[in-house]
């Protein structure tokens, strides 16, 4: 049984060639590695071979930005070539991608949107998955996203359509704690119950990032209101690292923590007191629940 | 029930402002245009739209940039005041 942040759990950073002497350099306080397979697809050889040397230092990750799998029209077949290819050149230890759709009938959103939380989705995401499967050779994790806008055409709310989605599909889920705040106070969820609602035991790896909040103030005090951007601009907030907590007290196989920061770049000090922040948010959750459970057991002895 | 009509609806809503535009002055004719079923129609017209501009904003500025900077999150926080104002 898992009783500790360091039995089999793994801290570590998102890629960025703005970070790289900070992460070559402080390789004994990061786990892992994740690369952005896009950066890599048309990447000299070079560059993936230091790359893949890296990932002999560290265990290393490819998250995918540009398949769009949960969509009802099929990924775009090159972009999942190339995706094949980028994780047939880094042998990473798994590869994952998002939840969302990026372009319909010819339109690209050039990011991940929310398409409709629907069985229709669910059924075009599981067929989706399948085909990466096959073409890549093994399932990705998949990962719940932020949203500005509540996907119209929806018949379910978001944990419900990601559990189903991954029961289908059978694919891990790469949690993402900042993207699950955001959503959940920009449309008037309790973010630690919206957190306890998604299928936690699939979880295998997590993000954490961080985001500014927007006042969108009316000219009247009940038009004003405030969106949570996930930005990756700014540092980790308070309540993620609590959600990391409560993934640490109820998730007990071994979790992936990793930490995305996209601009704004703090000190490589700043991200790595962040990363042991979340060492020891994991650390502690595995302690209550650990306790919890063996309380359990001796009521049941008793 | 959700369609590859209303996927490609949304994303034109996402990165074609002229589109966008005639949406949110005339969300009927523009529904009516792109010939989606009763259900999504419906769907459709619940779209709020300064969340629709926010996004869409978003969406430009990861296009524009890979990530939003800081500049373009400032011009997302003063178009959506001036969309609730509207």
């Amino acid at each position: 049984m898992v009783v500790g942040a360091d039995a089999g759990d793994r801290f570590g950073i998102g890629w960025r060639d703005r970070l790289a002497a900070g992460i070559f350099t402080h390789l004994d306080e990061i786990d892992a590695v994740e690369v952005i397979a896009e950066s890599c697809m048309d990447a000299p050889a070079r560059r993936l071979r230091s790359l893949r040397a890296l990932g002999r230092e560290v265990p290393l990750l490819v998250h995918g930005v540009g398949l769009g799998a949960a969509s009802v029209s099929p990924v775009d077949r090159g972009h999942l070539n190339r995706m094949a290819r980028v994780v047939e050149a880094l042998e990473p230890c798994a590869w994952s991608e998002h939840l969302s759709f990026v372009r319909s009938g010819g339109y690209e959103i050039g990011h991940l949107a929310a398409p409709p939380r629907s069985a229709a989705t669910i059924e075009g995401a599981a067929r989706n998955l399948r085909k990466l499967r096959d073409v890549v050779g093994t399932s990705p994790a998949v990962e719940n996203i932020a949203t500005l806008m509540a996907p119209p055409g929806s018949s379910m709310d978001e944990p419900c359509w990601v559990k189903a989605i991954t029961a289908a599909a059978g694919t891990p889920l790469l949690l993402d704690l900042h993207n699950l705040y955001a959503n959940a106070v920009n449309f008037g969820h309790e973010p630690f119950e919206y957190l306890r609602r998604f299928p936690l035991d699939a979880v295998e790896v997590v993000h954490i990032s961080g985001g500014a909040w927007m006042e969108c103030g009316g000219s009247a005090p009940d038009q004003s209101y405030r969106r949570l951007l996930d930005d990756h601009l700014h540092d980790v907030p308070d309540p993620v690292f609590l959600m990391l907590e409560v993934l640490g007290e109820f998730c007990p196989q071994s979790l992936t923590v990793i930490l995305e920061r996209d601009g704004l770049f703090p000190s490589m000090g700043v991200l790595l007191q962040q990363l042991r922040r979340a060492r020891a948010a994991v650390a502690e959750g595995r302690r209550r629940g650990l306790a919890v459970r063996r309380a359990t057991h001796e009521l049941d002895a008793a | 029930m959700s369609s590859m009509r209303l996927e490609t609806f949304l994303a034109r809503l996402f990165v074609d402002s002229d589109f966008r535009e005639n949406f949110l002055r005339d969300p009927r004719r523009v529904i009516e245009e792109h010939g989606l079923d009763a259900a999504d129609r419906e769907s459709a017209l619940a779209i709020d739209r300064p969340d629709l501009l926010l996004a869409a904003r978003s969406f430009a500025a990861k296009r524009r940039n890979g990530s939003i900077s800081a500049g373009a999150f400032q011009r997302a926080k003063r178009m959506c005041r001036r969309m609730v104002k509207l």
